[in-house]
């Protein structure tokens, strides 16, 4: 599947059919650039209801990430260590 | 009309989380993606700084993440967040010797009814976030729209219709419906990138 922004705005508003949507979702876990924009129509969303933005939301969610990658890492590195002593 | 079934906000969720769990991280990306802002919105109307509001969004999603295998599905996964959100802003909020200035359900349905005059007032906090010169760029965002994009965005965002709600009051198929929300979107989000730091 090629980028489709029409798509991912749908898929904000849970309106794409149960065939299209796992297509998008496929999509949207391998293309960065889709889902910066599915960001950006959330934090559009959130400023048209009148709600609060998150200042920098593309940092907000690699910290979040990276801190979550590097509890992964060091899980891994916990489990091995574990298995080796054993 | 929509002549297919189409997959519910808990469903579509149930189904990153179980891609989740089976340690597909970047599933949990697309949640961090979807409801950060929604977490942000809950915690500011606890605790009022904004560099405050991000730490705890960031350690709402941290403990998600950690108590993932926990989740059953049992309610939705944006409930589940919520609860968490406001339990990290109650302990933060309790480590400085004080208690929470809303009940649970009071923060629910300010969140719920968004346009509520009062908090359109700009010296809510949550105003502290959203600035006076992106708020006059979005209406005149939203004022430039052609009046079906402007109609069609307003049905959807403001009213909280289904497409196939605005296809009845538009008279029109629901793949002009879906096709008017899109462009709504992308031409008030290319007006409002500039202050939507970083966004795409």
């Amino acid at each position: 599947m090629t980028c489709n922004p029409e798509l991912v705005s749908a898929y904000l508003d849970d309106e794409l059919n149960d065939i299209i949507v796992e297509s998008v979702v496929e999509h949207l876990m391998a293309c960065g650039q889709c889902r910066q924009l599915m960001t950006l129509f959330c934090q559009t969303r959130e400023s048209i209801r009148n709600r609060c933005i998150v200042p920098n939301p593309e940092l907000l969610t690699k910290t979040i990430m990276t801190t979550i990658s590097n509890e992964k890492v060091g899980k891994k590195s916990f489990f091995r260590r574990l298995k080796h002593a054993s | 009309m929509a002549d297919v079934t189409t997959t519910n906000h808990k469903d579509l969720d149930w189904k990153l989380i179980q891609r989740v769990k089976k340690g597909e991280h970047r599933a949990f990306e697309l949640l961090v993606r979807k409801y950060q802002g929604r977490m942000a919105s809950v915690i500011s109307r606890i605790v009022f700084s904004p560099e405050k509001v991000e730490d705890l969004v960031q350690e709402t999603f941290i403990k998600a993440y950690r108590a993932i295998d926990s989740f059953r599905g049992d309610s939705a996964f944006y409930t589940w967040l919520f609860r968490i959100s406001v339990n990290t802003a109650k302990n933060h909020l309790a480590s400085l010797g004080r208690s929470l200035p809303l009940s649970d359900m009071e923060i629910e349905e300010v969140l719920n009814i968004g346009a509520a005059p009062q908090l359109k007032d700009d010296k809510t906090p949550e105003h502290a976030f959203l600035n006076h010169e992106l708020m006059e760029r979005l209406h005149h965002a939203i004022e430039n729209l052609t009046p079906h994009l402007k109609k069609a965005i307003e049905l959807r965002e403001i009213k909280g219709l289904s497409y196939e709600e605005i296809t009845e009051i538009m008279g029109c198929p629901i793949g002009t419906v879906r096709s008017r929300i899109f462009r709504a979107r992308e031409e008030i989000s290319e007006q409002l990138k500039p202050y939507l730091g970083g966004a795409a």
